[in-house]
């Protein structure tokens, strides 16, 4: 099996994958009478004609690169987080309330406060899930499964209660959010008239220093052991316990930050529905990428593309908004087959089989272990 | 005899304003977070505009909409609609409040508009209340009369709103008819959780209520809970008129609707005629904002007495002889 018949492996799964989203998108668009390739057109290159479209992307990129960050963390060191809806909505409790219960400071304080707060928010929100896996073996799927739920009540009870705009009671709207916050604790707009902000920034900083820790630091590299071979890491010397819970926590802190950026980038006060489930989507982002950050800033870019460019179709092409949905369903759906496939060996060793093709002698050093997606000091 | 007076002008100004063509073409976008089609709250305002588009024509009135609006999406068809020179831009829903305020100051050529809410907002800001303590009342008074068990059951979203105005004059329309019976209030937490609102609405069954009502489209769920109780005498009041139309409707003794027309009219106008916003437009029986009406397939529940009542009632909150004092009512 050599290079040749990797890269043809590569562009033959890419290909299938793509044809079958158009397919599917095609049925169904079909079916409801659309237009299929209009719609095709608009969702792949509306959103790139001006910039209103190419910022809009961006602003749904900020929130993806934070939290596929914080999955990837989480994956890589073993542990499932899936509870990253949650910890973003207790990243925006803890940043609102940084942000309104510290009045009078100056920006260069406050808005790294209020950042913090929803980082500190979100971490101590995935540390439940990480503590009860690592102390009681409580499998993370279910508790950051249900941690989402109660974050959810949580939530709702603060903006229905301690933390409502006093004036939505003297009105009597009793709509459920939190007064502005102060413009001492907003990010920055980076082109005017549009609401794309500075957390770009900060979520491309994060990203190459998630890098530079998980390959190129010693604790990095026991949390990827702990995470590749739990066995063998602890026979090494690992404290793998502590590396789960750490994992977690840097994980839901990532939630936390994604929330409060959001919060303090675009919507300005806590809102209902501010999450427009980040937490979910993000999980897909972080696959997508291959659970690097390399991977995942164009990832949570391309899908930033799709969700803006599906959302186009049903005010251009008059598509429903429900077929949106699917439609945005079935396109990532083959996203994520390709990635699989593509990084699953052993079905192109299947294939290569049938080809009668020579097989590949295993992996011999690090670098390659490392280039078969494996560990790297 | 001034304020009577006063009232009868503005009535007039309204009257006439809803009937006068606009006199440019205006561009109209709505964005709802359900569907047009949710038989509730979006449908309604979606027919409301649809209605005035037919009465004027499609050359007079351009209407786009945008279903499943999550706040970052909304914010995104928002900024899309107002620069591409829609003139109305309508965020139906008070949760769009923040998007509204926000998209103000940037487009202060576009006049927005969200509700319900009574705010007075920026200059360029309409908002829509409709006064939900009416129809709530007349529900009230026919729900008085009708139980036996002097236990009634409420099915709310949230208590805020039109849904908390709606409740409360639910609340004094029974006091006013049948001052022995009990209202059983309870709350979903959410204006589209079918299932729970189904849940409650079982529980006060069995706690004893015979007559029960509900607003926003979770309401659904506690009319089909109600539906299966096929062989007792458990009766409904609704808050929209699709309810009698579907198959559970057989347990609605008579249910209201909001009409958009009017305030979709006065947007129309209000704009054509300089104003942008800065104000805020009731919905009441006295303006056409609601629309009431009886199941008469509903059976014997329905007296002549019960109906008599009922149009009494709407009849003194039309002329202004009652005022619905909605905000005493504690839960």
């Amino acid at each position: 099996m050599n290079k040749g018949f990797n890269a043809l492996y590569g562009t033959i799964v890419i290909a299938a994958s793509a044809l079958a989203a158009i397919a599917m998108a095609a049925v169904i668009l079909i079916a409801v009478g659309a237009d299929a390739l209009g719609t095709f057109r608009v969702i792949l290159t509306d959103p790139l004609k001006d910039t209103f479209g190419l910022t809009e992307i961006l602003v749904r990129a900020v929130p993806l690169i934070l939290i596929a960050l914080g999955i990837a963390v989480a994956f890589r060191s073993g542990i499932l987080n899936i509870g990253a809806e949650g910890q973003m909505q207790a990243g925006i409790i803890a940043a609102t309330a940084a942000a309104l219960y510290l009045p009078g400071l100056p920006k260069a304080v406050l808005l790294p406060l209020v950042l913090a707060a929803g980082a500190l928010g979100g971490g101590i929100w995935a540390w439940i899930a990480g503590a009860l896996k690592a102390r009681l073996g409580v499998n993370e799927i279910l508790s950051t499964v249900m941690l989402n739920y109660i974050a959810a009540q949580f939530y709702t009870f603060f903006l229905r209660g301690p933390m409502i705009d006093p004036n939505e009671l003297q009105t009597g709207s009793g709509t459920p959010q939190s007064p502005r916050l102060p413009k001492e604790a907003w990010l920055d707009r980076l082109i005017p008239g549009t609401r794309l902000h500075t957390g770009l920034i900060i979520a491309i900083v994060l990203a190459v220093l998630v890098f530079l820790f998980l390959w190129r630091t010693t604790s990095g590299f026991r949390m990827r052991a702990a995470g590749a071979e739990e066995k063998a890491a602890r026979y090494a010397g690992i404290d793998v316990e502590k590396y789960i819970i750490a994992a977690m926590v840097v994980s839901g802190a990532f939630a936390g930050l994604a929330g409060a950026v959001e919060l303090t980038g675009v919507h300005r006060r806590a809102i209902e529905g501010i999450t427009s489930g980040y937490g979910f989507s993000g999980i897909v982002v972080a696959l997508f990428g291959g659970l690097h950050p390399a991977g995942i800033v164009p990832a949570a870019v391309f899908f930033g593309l799709l969700i803006l460019g599906a959302d186009m179709t049903q005010r251009s092409m008059g598509v429903p908004a429900n077929m949106v949905l699917v439609l945005q369903g079935a396109v990532i759906l083959a996203i994520v087959s390709a990635q699989m496939f593509l990084g699953n060996p052993y079905a192109r060793d299947r294939l290569a089989r049938r080809l009668r093709l020579p097989r590949r002698p295993g992996p011999k050093t690090l670098e390659d272990a490392a280039a078969e997606g494996g560990l790297k000091q | 005899m001034k304020k009577a007076i006063l009232v009868l002008a503005a009535l007039i100004l309204v009257i006439a304003g809803a009937t006068a063509a606009p006199k440019a073409k205006v561009k109209i976008a709505l964005i709802v977070e359900s569907t047009v089609d949710d038989k509730g709250w979006a449908q309604a305002m979606h027919d409301a505009i649809v209605a005035v588009q037919a009465k004027y024509g499609k050359t007079l009135v351009e209407y786009n909409y945008s279903e499943k609006m999550k706040p970052v999406d909304a914010g995104s068809a928002a900024r899309q609609y107002a620069s591409q020179g829609y003139d109305i831009v309508i965020c139906h829903g008070a949760q769009f409040k923040n998007l509204v305020l926000e998209m103000a100051d940037e487009f202060p050529k576009t006049s927005f508009a969200f509700g319900t809410s009574a705010d007075i907002g920026p200059k360029n800001v309409f908002t829509y209340m409709p006064m939900s303590e009416e129809t709530g009342y007349i529900n009230g008074i026919i729900a008085g009369m009708v139980t036996k068990a002097n236990v009634i059951g409420l099915v709310g979203p949230v208590d805020g709103g039109d849904a908390a105005r709606y409740d409360r004059g639910f609340v004094l329309g029974v006091k006013a008819s049948n001052p022995k019976a009990e209202v059983k209030v309870a709350h979903t937490g959410s204006f589209s959780d079918f299932v729970k609102a189904a849940e409650l609405a079982q529980t006060q069954v069995k706690a004893g209520a015979d007559v029960l009502t509900g607003s926003s489209q979770q309401a659904l769920g506690a009319l089909r809970a109600v539906a299966e109780y096929k062989d007792q005498q458990i009766w409904w009041l609704g808050q929209d008129i699709a309810q009698l139309a579907i198959p559970e409707g057989y347990k609605a003794i008579a249910a209201a609707s909001y009409d958009y027309s009017a305030v979709i009219e006065a947007l129309i106008n209000k704009r054509q005629a300089g104003v942008l916003g800065g104000e805020s437009i009731p919905m009441s029986f006295t303006n056409g904002g609601f629309v009431y009406k009886f199941n008469d397939k509903v059976g014997p529940v329905l007296t002549k007495a019960v109906r008599a009542a009922a149009e009494k009632a709407k009849a003194d909150i039309t002329s202004g002889k009652l005022s619905i004092a909605w905000k005493d009512v504690k839960f």
